[in-house]
């Protein structure tokens, strides 16, 4: 007994010693500390995953694209969605405008994660660092200048975590250029050149030096607009840069855009002129597949197993019909130009000769009225890909290209002088002429003839609206919904009600009441 | 004279006879023998080995004596002791060893029981004849005897009798009987026992003693637990109220905090649910929390507890209860002690972080000192629904249907009340057994109690198994004490298919489906299958008989501790304690049932899990200096908890042979799993100093800092002070001999405490896996920031002050407290929209601010206590203003939270109430209902008071709504009365109320919207309609109407309820000698509710009234019988 006690005074004794632990470390068990992760080359590929993701978020699906393409004469969605589209159409977009708020959130969402990614990063500090950064930056910059088109005055924000109590104010459209400027040039001092790196086996995800020039080619190139000063030299020495690198070049066969826009656009034969794309591949999982194809190339189901020309066209999965180009989108084109076989219009044939739609644009002037999802025009510029599971396609969804560098160079040249107007033309004709049998040249007359080129070789590649703003059109377009002049306010889309609830030091744009 | 010898059996004798006595009556519950009469015949069978030589015969006495029990007598000039003697026997009994050494000796002997008396055997010469000489010896030593009873006739085992100012003594047996040989010339017996007076008798002259003891004086010098240690209730400076066994609710319990229900004023207790073994919302001196938990921090037997309480909604089944788990529920309520509530600051300061929603000590039974003793409670309840609601039978529906022309309706050709259908009368049964003993040295308690309760719905039921063992040792000449306490409990329930409003989703439940079921339709077909219609999805008796659903829950608690005494007035003491609970739910929608075929079966399979553990330290000072008297505590403790989870489920089953019990035979894409583990620490210093002086002022001062992992980096630590200052008026000089105030006591404390509640993690920056993208032709899973790192999070902070004054007066026969208090809670948890760029959108920051005040009333008197008929009475009352502070600050701004949602379908994502600054949490606001106009159209009230309509949209908007009503109650009260007669029979009455507060009556707004009677309820194919309340027929309201949430749903939800009524009869078995105490009892329970509301039951956990399971009336019968 006597020896029982002397080992229970021993735990007293023993308690009382431990007692003096004052340690209160937090363990996570199953969540990650973020102080912890961002060491393996796993873990820093599923952050960069995540700055894809986000990104991906804002522009697989139709949000971004409708403020973009909708808001022109490019395209409608014929149904009702609360009236978005019409507000689209028809510039009339408010402070509470859903697709609006989505974009300007995601976008800032993704650069979020570009913060979290740069910031976690450096601490983990990876043998190849600067890589990183340098892609992730340019990503970011890439954001930058989405808000810049669309908004004008954000604020910026490089730090992970907004602080509460000092909250980011708006930043002048000038400076947020500027920021643009300096981190793409800071990312390109980083960035390997296509050359140095085997681009087939990264592609798409790895941003080159050369992908990161370009995207400075649009920042130059929309100058004006967005800090207030033209930089058309800039736009040209830049555009060099990337020509003289020899990294991409323009499939010139009789229409091989529609290579380009293949399902297997992402192979070494296809993928020579894509600069920048999102990665798609049609296996499960809503994140990776090509949400745009559903959504916004969504076809008749009426034009399964149509044939064009005794080819068929590829289609054998269209249902709901999606959105629509308008009539005025099948203007733009000559009828010898194969892109506007893309869009379609008039009569389908089956193989066998039985017609299976009469596809016919929009005349409904009543935009609030839309019945029906199949009306207006069908367009397959993403080439449709036969028997794919489900309605998801593998068709990488492109985001810039070389033809717009070329585009670019051309335009800057023309700008800064109409009497380079040759190489101006030579420029746009290494591109314009596979469209054509037997190749035709471009000529340019004035510089509207470059933006209408524009619009057709750049259809729904959500950069029609900004190159209207840039030419000074966006407010005087005409559309079979859009009869008057805007204000010029309408330049930019206003700043989300709600965000400017949650941050106050935010300032919005001019011109919106509501 | 030779000093004759009588001593206390040893303890390790006593060691022995203990664990004797133990395995015996473990061994006597398997036989079934509930008898526990040993015959004695000691000197039978005690064995006794000797080995001496040349030894005396007061040697060979002493030998035997201290190898047994045995004491010899004699007087020794009658005999010659000095003979020597050689003895060797080997476990020979004691007569045989007499025999032998006595033998010639000229002596002789006599075993009676455990005496043995030597005499001059009757060859030695004496004058005196053998006859006289015992006498002359036996009157050396008296033979006493007698019983001991409490006031309420009842014998008190254990209790010690001594003779005044020696050893000598003994205790009660169990039938309160003691027998005792003292010296010829003790004067004085003294009878003590814990908690009551003692008291002395002359020995002169008397043999047997029947004596009743006196409780010490009611109430004043009663000991209350307050947390890592207990104080006399007369010294208590803090706001503290102590409810003994005797006290709490009788009856059939649906969670134990029922047992305290009403009995104490300032607590306010909802049920959530009738269901048995349903968790309560114990709201102490209003709620300061808005984003997390409102209950007080339980402490079982030094314990703090952490069980889980969530209900299992992720199971995501239709018509899942997501009722939540009771902890308490592990307690047998009979093995329950004592519960103390700590109300104020200056009270709860010692439990720190945790002590600002108040705290509840539970401390259960421990053994008495005494004999063995073993109990048996048992009882046979019967509940029902109180009240059925009002809907139209079938032949009000067939004349509804005519009377209105409805077309398109087609009679079912049967008359069923659906609510008969799934109500029924309930059966619960209880069973405890108890065995309590010990000496002064070991005490124990032991139980096992079996509970099979019934629900009033069909097919739910709760299943309990508990056992506990508390075990109290003391050693080292009694300066080491140490104790164990364990306790097991496994309780298996069958859910109700009711999901208590927010679970129920588009359909409902099975009082939504039963209150709506065309009435003039069958329960089952002539087939006998089960009718449905459309818009239940499902038959409401189906629903529940047809699917599993069982959640099993395991629970453990143990303790141990320890105390050691260095000095008198130093004493150090650890506890160490771990609990450990798991809980599965599982779930299994047949293939053959109607909702399970949709999905050919769906299986669930959720568990939770919890583990904590437990270290406290602590270092106690007390000592007495002249009129100066302190009492100091300073302590460390250390408390861990882990929880774990995981979920499983999946559908498309082949058959329903496996049930839930083989997730993996459903079809492999169906398959859907998660876990989850998360854990924290808590690390605590404490101090607690009080201070008497004189017994007239005393000071109390309490610092508590904890640290928890919890806070974020800049906040571990917070500090928790108190001090509490009591004036014993009535120890003055002016009121000493005062005959009409016998206690007058002002307190008054302040003390600042904490919530820490507020999740696991909310400080770290964290990361979590969702999403995915293609990185160099790989699916990579995305990994990105859900929260933030706020490195500034820290606990809630309530400081609360205190008046109280507690008094009484005609000798304490009326007795009372007054309490007023003010608290304020900063720093409140609350969520905001993260401005951009940001990956998480939410941010939790220690933001906003709540207030309540009250004044809390209790008095008790004691109307007659003498004479055939006692009357004590009882009553509370209490009063609570609840106010919202401010809900921003400088950085972070809200104009309004707004919270709780119409939980009945239709209504999706329509809030009923507000939080703002100047109302109360609990804030209806919604649209004014003005009347129905002659069309049945409704009006309501716009913002600038005109009347308007619902179809005009545009013109009745968000800023048309107001406050419309408030679920905060104005008072909340409880009175009572014990009439006892002749002390045998007795009669408590109970009521409860609460007065002055509003609920939602969700079912009323959906059982008045008649639009399901005219239209078909599955497109075209079933000719049933939906049933509604009789009231709605008149209600004016056209059936083409939308209902809106709006003041007219909102109900008066006054009450006062006949809580409890028991009759009990206290036999007297003083003629048997098995049985020591036997009792009878019947208890009626909710037997009437006065109140205008008009649901089922006007007490609405949350203000929000949708469907919820009713609370039954309960008749139980019941014994107590102590052997």
């Amino acid at each position: 007994m006597k020896k029982i006690y002397r080992s229970i005074i021993a735990v007293f004794g023993l308690a009382f010693i431990i007692s003096a632990c004052t340690k209160l470390d937090e363990k996570l068990y199953d969540q990650i500390d973020a102080r912890t992760f961002y060491k393996t080359t796993d873990e820093i590929n599923a952050a960069v995953a995540d700055v894809y993701f986000r990104f991906n978020n804002v522009h697989n699906w139709l949000n971004h694209w409708q403020l973009q393409e909708c808001s022109t004469d490019h395209g409608m969605c014929p149904w009702g969605d609360g009236g978005v589209y019409k507000q689209d159409q028809m510039h009339t977009l408010t402070s509470t405008h859903g697709p609006n708020h989505d974009v300007y959130v995601g976008t800032f969402q993704a650069i979020a994660a570009t913060n979290s990614f740069l910031e976690n990063v450096k601490l983990a500090n990876p043998s190849n660092l600067a890589l990183l950064e340098g892609e992730v930056q340019a990503l970011r910059a890439w954001c930058y200048m989405d808000l810049i088109d669309l908004y004008g005055n954000v604020p910026i924000v490089t730090v992970a975590h907004v602080d509460p109590a000092n909250l980011p104010a708006t930043a002048t459209r000038a400076d947020v250029f500027k920021f643009i400027e300096s981190e793409l040039k800071d990312a390109i001092s980083k960035l390997p050149s296509n050359k140095d790196v085997d681009r087939q086996a990264v592609y798409p995800r790895i941003i080159t030096k050369e992908a990161a020039q370009a995207f400075l080619v649009k920042l130059y190139l929309n100058a004006e607009i967005w800090s207030g000063t033209a930089r058309w030299q800039d736009v040209v020495a830049t555009a060099d840069l990337v020509i003289n690198s020899g990294a991409y070049s323009i499939p010139s066969g009789y229409g091989d855009i529609w290579k380009t826009f293949a399902p297997d656009n992402n192979t070494p034969a296809n993928n020579k002129e894509i600069i920048f794309a999102l990665s798609k591949y049609a296996a499960p999982g809503w994140d990776t597949q090509m949400g745009f194809w559903a959504n916004c190339l969504g076809l008749h189901g009426e034009l399964n197993g149509a044939v064009r020309d005794g080819v068929s066209l590829g289609i054998d999965q269209g249902f709901w019909g999606g959105p629509s180009a308008l009539d005025e989108t099948y203007q733009i084109y000559d009828n010898t130009d194969f892109r506007r076989g893309l869009i379609l219009k008039g009569k389908f044939y089956d193989a066998s000769g039985k017609l299976l739609i009469d596809i016919k644009p929009f005349t409904n002037t009543d935009i609030a009225t839309f019945p029906d999802s199949r009306a207006g025009l069908s367009c397959i510029k993403y080439k449709p890909q036969p028997k794919i599971p489900g309605l998801f396609s593998d068709n990488d969804m492109i985001l810039f290209r070389y033809a717009d560098v070329l585009y670019s160079k051309a335009e800057a040249l023309y700008r800064l002088n109409a009497g380079n107007k040759a190489a101006a033309e030579a420029l746009i004709t290494q591109v314009y002429t596979r469209n054509f049998v037997g190749g035709k040249s471009f000529t340019i007359n004035s510089l509207d003839d470059i933006l209408k080129e524009r619009s057709r070789e750049f259809l729904w590649e959500t950069s029609y609206r900004t190159d209207l703003v840039r030419f000074g059109k966006f407010i005087t377009m005409r559309t079979l919904w859009h009869t008057t002049d805007d204000p010029a306010f309408r330049n930019l889309n206003p700043i989300p009600q709600s965000e400017i609830d949650s941050n106050p030091n935010l300032v919005q744009n001019p011109g919106y009441t509501n | 004279m030779k000093k004759n010898r009588y001593e206390l059996c040893g303890l390790n004798c006593r060691m022995k006879k203990m664990l004797f006595v133990m395995k015996f009556t473990i061994a006597a519950f398997f036989m079934g023998l509930m008898s526990l009469s040993a015959a004695s015949t000691y000197s039978q069978n005690t064995k006794i080995s000797l080995n001496i030589e040349n030894a005396t015969l007061i040697d060979v006495f002493k030998q035997i004596e201290a190898q047994s029990e045995f004491v010899f007598i004699y007087k020794n000039e009658t005999i010659n002791l000095d003979k020597k003697v050689d003895v060797k026997v080997e476990g020979a009994t004691v007569d045989k060893i007499l025999e032998n050494v006595l033998q010639n000796s000229g002596v002789k002997f006599e075993i009676n029981n455990k005496q043995i008396i030597v005499t001059p055997n009757r060859e030695i010469p004496s004058n005196k004849s053998e006859k006289i000489i015992k006498e002359e010896i036996q009157q050396q030593k008296k033979e006493l005897s007698g019983t001991v009873k409490d006031n309420k006739g009842l014998s008190i085992p254990g209790l010690s009798v001594v003779v005044k100012g020696t050893t000598t003594g003994t205790v009660t047996d169990t039938n309160g009987k003691f027998a005792l040989s003292v010296p010829t010339d003790a004067k004085t017996l003294v009878f003590s026992f814990v908690g009551m007076k003692a008291q002395e008798f002359a020995i002169a002259g008397k043999s047997t003693f029947n004596v009743t003891m006196e409780e010490e004086t009611v109430g004043l010098e009663e000991v209350v637990a307050i947390g890592y240690g207990t104080v006399k209730k007369s010294d208590i400076t803090g706001s503290v109220k102590t409810l003994s066994n005797d006290q709490f609710n009788a009856g059939v319990v649906m969670a134990p905090e029922q047992l305290m229900q009403g009995k104490v004023a300032g607590v306010n207790i909802t049920m959530q649910s009738g269901e048995p073994g349903a968790n309560s919302d114990v709201l102490i001196r209003g709620a300061n929390s808005i984003s997390f938990s409102n209950s007080p921090l339980y402490v079982i037997d030094g314990v703090p507890v952490g069980f889980n309480t969530n209900g299992f909604s992720n199971a995501a089944s239709d018509r899942m209860t997501t009722l939540s788990n009771n902890p308490l529920n592990m307690l047998n309520p009979s093995d329950i002690e004592s519960i103390n509530v700590l109300k104020d600051a200056s009270a709860t300061a010692i439990y720190g972080s945790r002590g600002a929603n108040g705290v509840i000590l539970v401390t259960t039974k421990k053994g008495k000192a005494g004999q063995n003793s073993v109990s048996y409670e048992g009882s046979y309840g019967v509940s029902s629904l109180r009240k059925k609601l009002d809907v139209l039978s079938a032949s009000d529906f067939r004349s509804y249907m005519k009377d209105n022309a409805v077309t398109g309706w087609v009679d079912g050709g049967a008359s069923t009340d659906w609510q008969d259908q799934i109500f029924r009368t309930a059966i619960t049964q209880s069973h405890s057994l108890s065995l309590n003993g010990g000496n002064d040295k070991t005490n124990y308690r032991a139980s096992v109690n079996y509970t099979n309760q019934d629900g009033i719905i069909i097919a739910s039921n709760l299943e309990k198994y508990t056992g506990r063992i508390n075990i109290n040792h003391k050693a080292m000449d009694d300066r080491l004490t140490i104790g164990l306490n364990l306790t097991n409990a496994f309780l298996k329930n069958h859910n109700s298919a009711n999901p208590e409003g927010a679970g129920g989703g588009a359909s409902g439940g099975t009082i939504r489906d039963a209150l709506r079921n065309d009435p003039t339709y069958p329960v089952k077909d002539a087939s006998g299958a089960y009718v449905w219609h459309g818009a239940f999805n499902q038959n409401p008796v189906e629903e529940t008989l047809v699917r599993a659903d069982n959640t099993e829950t395991y629970r453990y608690m143990g303790n141990g501790t320890a105390d050691y005494k260095f000095f008198d007035f130093l004493n150090a003491n650890i506890n160490i304690g771990f609990t450990k609970e798991n809980i599965d739910r599982y779930v299994y929608e047949p293939i053959a049932g109607r909702i399970g075929s949709i999905s050919h079966g769906h299986g669930s399979h959720e568990s939770r899990a919890s583990n904590s553990k437990l270290l406290e330290t602590n270092l106690v000072f007390n000592k007495t200096f002249g009129k100066h008297s302190i009492n100091a505590l300073g302590g460390y403790s250390f408390q861990e908890f882990v929880y774990t989870n995981s979920f499983m489920e999946s559908s498309g089953y082949i058959s329903d042979a496996t049930s839930y019990n083989s997730i993996n035979s459903g079809n492999k894409a169906s398959w859907n799993l998660y876990s989850g583990k998360a854990s924290n620490k808590l690390i605590s210093f404490y101090t607690r100093a009080t201070y008497d002086f004189n017994r007239k002022y005393l000071l109390t001062a309490t610092l508590r800092r904890d640290g928890s992992s919890r806070f974020g980096a800049n906040q571990k630590w917070g500090n928790f002070p108190s001090a509490a200052l009591g004036w014993r008026v009535s120890e003055e000089d002016f009121l000493k001999n005062s005959n009409f105030i016998s206690n007058f006591k002002l307190r008054i404390g302040y003390g600042v405490t904490g919530n820490q509640e507020i999740g696991n993690y909310g400080s770290l920056p964290i990361l979590s896996a969702g999403g995915q993208y293609i990185i160099n032709g790989n699916f990579v899973g995305a990994v990105y920031p859900t929260q933030y790192s706020n490195p500034n999070l820290k606990w809630e902070s309530t400081a609360q002050s205190n008046i109280g004054l507690d008094f009484g007066i005609f000798k304490n026969r009326l007795t009372g407290t007054i309490d007023l208090y003010k608290k304020k809670t900063n720093d409140l948890l609350l969520s905001f929209t993260v401005p951009q760029p940001a990956e998480a959108s939410n941010t939790t920051l220690n933001v906003g601010s709540v207030e309540n005040k009250g004044i809390e009333l209790e008095l008790n008197g004691v109307i007659l206590n003498e004479g055939p008929l006692a009357w004590e009475a009882y009553a509370n009352i209490a009063h609570n203003e609840n106010n919202v502070v401010s809900i921003s600050n400088s950085e972070w701004k809200q104009a309004a939270i707004y919270t709780g949602w119409v939980q009945v379908p239709g209504f999706t994502g329509q809030s009923t109430q507000i939080i703002m600054p100047g109302e109360p949490l609990g804030t209806f606001y919604g649209f004014r209902f003005a009347s129905v106009d002659a069309n049945g159209k409704q009006q309501f009230y716009d913002r600038d008071n005109k009347l308007t309509y619902t179809p005009n949209a545009g013109k009745l908007g968000a800023d048309d709504r107001a406050v419309i009503g408030h679920n905060q109650p104005k008072f909340t009260y409880g009175f009572g009365s014990k009439f006892t007669l002749k002390k045998r029979l007795s009669l408590d009455l109970f009521f409860r109320g609460v007065q002055g507060t509003q609920v939602l009556n969700s079912t009323f707004l959906d059982l008045n919207d008649k639009s399901g009677i005219y239209s078909a309820i599955a497109s075209g194919t079933d000719n049933a309609r939906i049933n509604i309340a009789k009231g709605a027929v008149t209600n004016g309201i056209a059936h083409t109407e939308t209902l809106l949430y709006s003041s007219k749903w909102i109900q008066d939800a006054s009450f006062l309820r006949l809580e409890n009524v028991t009759v009990n009869y206290n036999f007297n078995v003083s003629s048997l000698k098995w049985l020591s105490n036997f009792n009878v009892y019947v208890t009626g329970q909710n037997l009437f509710v006065i109140t205008k509301y008009k649901g089922y039951d006007p007490e609405v956990s949350g203000g929000n009234d949708s469907y919820k399971y009713p609370r039954p009336t309960t008749i139980q019968l019941g014994i107590k019988a102590n052997f």
